[in-house]
């Protein structure tokens, strides 16, 4: 399951990276169907808020996984470089933090227990049976929690107890509990109303820009990408067909872009 | 990303044509019928249609004739020869060693009760009766308080074998689940590992296990122990495969191995259903551990054989009645801990 596809270049210190990522002419066929990525390259400055729209199959999913090592690419290179954090050549991997769709949190792991398993990887096996996590990462994760405006008693509750945002919520503290340069979300609002997912998108720039990582989180809702986005990357059956900053762009010709060449059909709105 | 064959435009055709499919169609009558006429030879062959008969002869009996003929019918009188069940225990205090009339053990009571003890008279060489008196400890529920201790060594041999197979299962299930194994050599040893202890039931590596151990527990616990985990470890190593992809895959995500993943993400999913299991391994224990004690494996059952060759029917009573009692008592244990953990 884990493949090494993703090259991870560890800077020196004090070499200030140009890029964070870097996905050059990244290609993936599964067994049947067409490429579900063409050919796609583009580069993420540091500290870059990007919004990769796409229609359902366009290859969203598949470009996230395969920069995080979930999915093995057919050719190209995807490139991801470390600048801070603990002492990176420690790391079997540079700190990414991925935030996923509804249900990849341990639903009956408490929302704190489910922050820290992001620690899991570094922690020698008795300590990850008995979930003994150091203090100091104990707190860690209580402030995190904080921050993403949960409170005490939630933190210490099964997820499944609490509610689509802010399980969402507890997802965000676990991509920033390793310090990640580089924050990699798929859909993370798909499954909240609009009114919650704004709120959560808005939480994620922020609690990014204050970390100072990267972003690139796929959407399918047009309007809140051009909200939010510094930049946008529009993806169409696994070829990037735009790439520009979200200011230059109105929801309108973006939508325009989305629905052309789509066989007369209504582009379908539920991310898959 | 096609939705279906109807496409609005083309081909419509109007509702009153259309052809709704039965909901039994031809291959499923004729799948029914086969089935049956299957069961209908097997239940030749199980003596199935003789025992109907033998139950309407047994009616008729029972219906016509009050004192059907006793020695005709060896099963007969057992169930009368039951009761009054034995509670009591009485011992001939001249079988017993160092008997000390002053120090009787508590609630026990002395009689004396009319013996017949026949002789052989020396000068006739004829079989003589004698009554004679004859002093007894009576133990007032002294049969009771054996048959209870034995059924809690019954259930000690069910609570260690569980344990045992909980333990042995854990690595068998992580080997054996698909997904997890850390090798397909691993995966398929394990697997028929698995399947062989399932496959080999208690009693009969229980016959071996005497053999090996002696009589007593131990031959009980491992011949239990044994064939629960050849369950547990298939249906955990189920669980595992079965359980949701997306935790385990946001692990691995974040550069977790297979001992975090499965601590972080699988386990506290399939616990209640382990739990479940268990359980349920841990009641079918007490049952099973019953059963084996009649090849000598220890426990209530090695008692209640001794008592059935010895045509003590009275004690035999009290033993099922006892065990009875113990099943439906732990069966309401078991719910109640199943109602507390899902
Ligand atoms: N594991 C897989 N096996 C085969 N095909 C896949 C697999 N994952 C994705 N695909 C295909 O790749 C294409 C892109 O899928 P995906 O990346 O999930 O799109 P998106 O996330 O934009 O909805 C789709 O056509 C999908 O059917
Ligand atoms: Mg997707």
């Amino acid at each position: 399951m884990r493949t090494t596809t993703p090259l991870y270049i560890h800077n020196r210190p004090g070499d200030l990276p140009h890029e964070t990522l870097r996905v050059y002419e990244a290609t993936k066929t599964f067994t049947t169907g067409p490429a579900a990525l063409d050919k796609v390259s583009f580069g993420l400055k540091a500290g870059e808020f990007t919004v990769l729209l796409g229609p359902s199959g366009s290859g969203k999913s598949t470009l996230l996984r395969a920069a995080i090592g979930l999915v093995r690419l057919t050719s190209g290179t995807i490139k991801v470089s470390v600048e801070r954090g603990i002492a990176p050549e420690k790391r079997k991997r540079p700190a990414i933090g991925m935030v996923h769709q509804d249900g990849s949190l341990s639903d009956r792991l408490t929302a704190a227990q489910n922050v820290l398993s992001a620690m899991a990887p570094q922690m020698g096996w008795l300590r990850v049976l008995f979930q003994a996590y150091p203090k100091h990462l104990q707190d860690k994760a209580c402030r995190l929690l904080d921050r993403v405006g949960l409170t005490e008693d939630q933190a210490n509750r099964p997820v499944r107890e609490l509610s689509g945002g802010q399980r969402q919520r507890v997802g965000i503290a676990r991509a920033l509990m390793n310090d990640p340069t580089l924050i990699l979300a798929d859909e993370p609002v798909a499954s909240l109303d609009p009114a919650t997912a704004r709120k959560v998108m808005l939480l994620l720039r922020e609690t990014a820009r204050e970390f100072g990582a990267t972003v690139l989180c796929s959407l399918h809702q047009i309007e809140l990408a051009c909200e939010l986005a510094d930049r946008i990357l529009l993806l169409r059956q696994g070829q990037l067909i735009f790439d520009g900053a979200a200011s230059d762009m109105s929801p309108r010709s973006l939508a325009g872009l989305f629905e052309q060449d789509s066989a007369g059909r209504p582009f379908d709105l539920v991310g898959g | 990303m096609q939705t279906g064959s109807v496409s609005p435009g083309s081909g419509r055709s109007s509702a009153h044509t259309w052809a709704l499919k039965p909901v039994f169609s031809a291959r499923t009558v004729g799948l029914v019928i086969l089935v049956l006429l299957v069961l209908a030879y097997s239940a030749h062959r199980m003596q199935l249609d003789d025992l109907v008969g033998r139950l309407a002869g047994m009616a008729v009996n029972a219906a016509t004739s009050e004192s059907g003929d006793a020695a005709a019918d060896p099963g007969e009188g057992v169930l009368e020869r039951m009761f009054p069940l034995a509670i009591a225990e009485r011992t001939p205090i001249d079988r017993i060693a160092d008997f000390d009339p002053e120090d009787l053990p508590l609630f026990a009571h002395l009689e004396t009760a009319p013996e017949e003890v026949s002789t052989l008279d020396p000068d006739t060489l004829q079989m003589t009766t004698r009554t004679v008196e004859k002093t007894v400890l009576v133990k007032p529920a002294g049969y009771l308080v054996l048959v209870i201790r034995k059924i809690i060594e019954t259930i000690e041999i069910a609570l260690w074998a569980s344990l045992i197979a909980v333990v042995m299962s854990l690595p068998l299930a992580w080997l054996s689940a698909r997904n997890y194994s850390p090798h397909w050599l691993s995966y398929v040893t394990a697997r028929s590992g698995v399947s062989f202890l399932r496959a080999v039931p208690e009693l009969i590596s229980a016959l071996f296990l005497v053999l090996a151990f002696g009589f007593g527990p131990i031959a009980g616990i491992l011949a239990l122990a044994l064939h629960s985990a050849g369950f547990l470890g298939k249906f955990y190593a189920e669980d595992i495969e079965a359980a949701d992809k997306r935790p385990q895959e946001a692990m691995r995500a974040m550069g977790a191995g297979s001992f975090a993943t499965l601590r972080l993400a699988v386990l506290p999913q399939v616990l209640p259903s382990y739990a479940a299991l268990t359980l349920y391994v841990l009641d079918r224990n007490v049952r099973m551990a019953t059963v084996i004690g009649l090849v000598g494996a220890g426990g209530i059952g090695q008692e209640l054989k001794g008592r059935f060759d010895m045509f003590q029917y009275d004690r035999v009573g009290t033993i099922l009645l006892v065990i009875f009692i113990t099943v439906l008592l732990l069966d309401q244990l078991a719910a109640h801990v199943r109602r507390k953990l899902l």
